[in-house]
């Protein structure tokens, strides 16, 4: 499903951030990425929606190289990638389900598809009676299952949780891990890049650890080991 | 496609709104620019309506012998009247002229003139041609045909009434009016250009979270960039139409001044601009609009990185 290939990347002039990574993902995997600030996990997990171009080596996502993907179908591969963030990158001046239609909005959908997916999306993250809701009107957990149901609109089949968690208590927390656990439930692959060592060490998934750019371990089953 | 067309329209009135102060600046001054542009027609106008007046008055009048007879004068009015450069020509007998002469005097209350004319035994006053040419170059050409030797018994003399050098400097003037008139209009579309992709760098800037979500969830670039441009195109209308709104009232102010600007030259300023409303602001909007697409372009291309 995804492929690294001895990918390298180094920011200019010369700061070294991933280093000859070769990680292969099977789809409907629930993977982990851990590491400390500045390892390049979210250089990694960037090189996905080609916001971050590899100074060396391949990026395969299914048949697709998207290693020099040109600018023009970084939308198509940005729509079958969810993405969603430790800041939950909400518009605060639209509404739940504004939020979420601005996703098929800006991808041309007619009115009819954004009428029937969003009502459906909004449901699975358990939100369909705040969809009139502000984001300042929601708990924290709630605004990430915004982000979440956002991110889901397009169907994706890899969603990528750039530390989900990070701004959560733990009960929130935990309640976002066990919708992303349903998620990938219904065959997402799902890309878990945090430093949250309770939730690695709960699920008991398979774990990438990142240090200095270099991955220092890939074991399934695996617990946070920093 | 034309839900897509309705969206972009519809972020770009968002944006529009959301910098509603940046959009009344930026409009002001392309509001500023065309106003410039206007004036500069306006004066062109008056100038060339001043020129066309002053060769309205270029003639020239032959004068006959006393003692040329008038089949002659006759024959050469048809001669005259069939050139090529002449426009009309209008014979005065030496009856005419003086009936013209004691007219015009007593009109003005001249007693002297009147009474002296009555101690003339004799028509004192020549019989003349007055002739107008299709062109103001073509008086050397009627003056060369004038001048032909068998004519030469019957003309007494020629006078080719010339305005030339007062045409020439109002040539100069014209040329000077479009030099000034230019560099003003630079001055102002350059403002104008530098202001509108100063305008979009800022809605950019402005927007850039909701930039950011729309290409997290793979929104195609003609989505991110055309209400940008939109928004450009937007303000030149609003510009030209607030232009027109502020100029008409002015033109109406004017047109007093215009109308009696010379005489029996009546220029009506208001039907000028009426007459030829869609070519000066059809113009001007198009001119407007592809500078602002060519600036929000350049202001896309350097901060929006989709």
């Amino acid at each position: 499903m995804i492929r690294f290939e001895n990918v390298t990347k180094i920011y200019p002039p010369n700061a070294p951030a991933l280093k000859e990574i070769d990680i292969n993902i099977s789809q409907g995997e629930f993977v982990f990425i851990v590491g400390q600030s500045g390892a390049g996990k979210t250089t990694l997990a960037k090189m996905l929606t080609a916001e971050e171009r590899p100074t060396k080596g391949r990026i395969i996502i299914g048949d697709w190289d998207i290693t020099k993907i040109h600018r023009r179908d970084i939308p198509l591969l940005r729509r079958q990638i969810g993405v969603i963030f430790q800041d939950f990158k909400l518009l605060p001046k639209k509404t739940v389900f504004e939020n979420v239609a601005f996703a098929l909005e800006v991808c041309g959908a007619p009115m009819s598809r954004i009428k029937t997916v969003v009502p459906q999306v909004l449901k699975i993250v358990g939100l369909e009676e705040k969809n009139h809701r502000y984001p300042r009107q929601l708990s924290g957990g709630e605004q990430q299952r915004v982000a979440i149901a956002r991110a889901l609109v397009h169907r994706p089949k890899i969603l990528i949780a750039d530390e989900p968690t990070g701004d959560l208590d733990a009960i929130t927390a935990k309640s976002i891990v066990d919708l992303l656990t349903k998620i990938n439930e219904f065959g997402t692959t799902l890309l878990f890049v945090t430093h949250n060592r309770d939730i690695v060490n709960m699920l008991k998934k398979r774990v990438i650890t990142v240090e200095g750019g270099a991955i220092v371990a890939d074991k399934e089953g695996g617990k946070y080991i920093l | 496609m034309f839900v897509n067309i309705i969206r972009v329209i519809k972020f770009a009135f968002q944006n529009f709104w959301r910098n509603f102060w940046l959009s009344i600046v930026t409009i002001s001054i392309i509001t500023l620019s065309f106003l410039s542009v206007n004036f500069f027609i306006f004066t062109n106008a008056l100038v060339d309506t001043a020129m066309h007046a002053i060769e309205q008055r270029v003639n020239i009048t032959v004068n006959f012998k006393t003692s040329a007879p008038e089949p002659s004068i006759l024959a050469l009015r048809d001669v005259v009247a069939k050139s090529e450069y002449v426009d009309n020509v209008e014979y005065i007998s030496k009856q005419s002229a003086f009936e013209r002469f004691r007219a015009k005097k007593e009109k003005e209350g001249n007693v002297i003139i009147t009474e002296s004319l009555d101690q003339f035994e004799e028509n004192p006053l020549f019989a003349s041609l007055l002739i107008k040419a299709k062109d103001i170059h073509y008086y050397p050409a009627i003056t060369q045909l004038l001048n032909q030797s068998q004519y030469e018994n019957i003309i007494e003399k020629t006078n080719l009434n010339d305005k030339s050098i007062v045409i020439s400097k109002l040539n100069t003037l014209k040329e000077r009016v479009k030099q000034v008139g230019l560099v003003i209009n630079l001055f102002f579309g350059a403002i104008a250009v530098l202001i509108v992709y100063n305008t979009i760098r800022i809605t950019i800037y402005t927007r850039k979270d909701e930039i950011g979500i729309m290409k997290l969830v793979g929104g195609s670039n003609w989505y991110i960039r055309a209400p940008l441009v939109l928004e450009s195109v937007i303000y030149s209308f609003v510009a030209i139409v607030l232009t027109i709104v502020i100029i008409y009232p002015l033109l109406g102010v004017l047109q007093p001044y215009t109308s009696n600007y010379f005489d029996g030259q009546a220029f009506d300023i208001l039907a000028y601009f009426s007459n030829n409303f869609f070519t000066i602001f059809g113009y001007q909007l198009l001119a407007s609009v592809v500078l602002n697409m060519a600036s929000s372009a350049l202001a896309i291309g350097r901060y929006l990185k989709v």
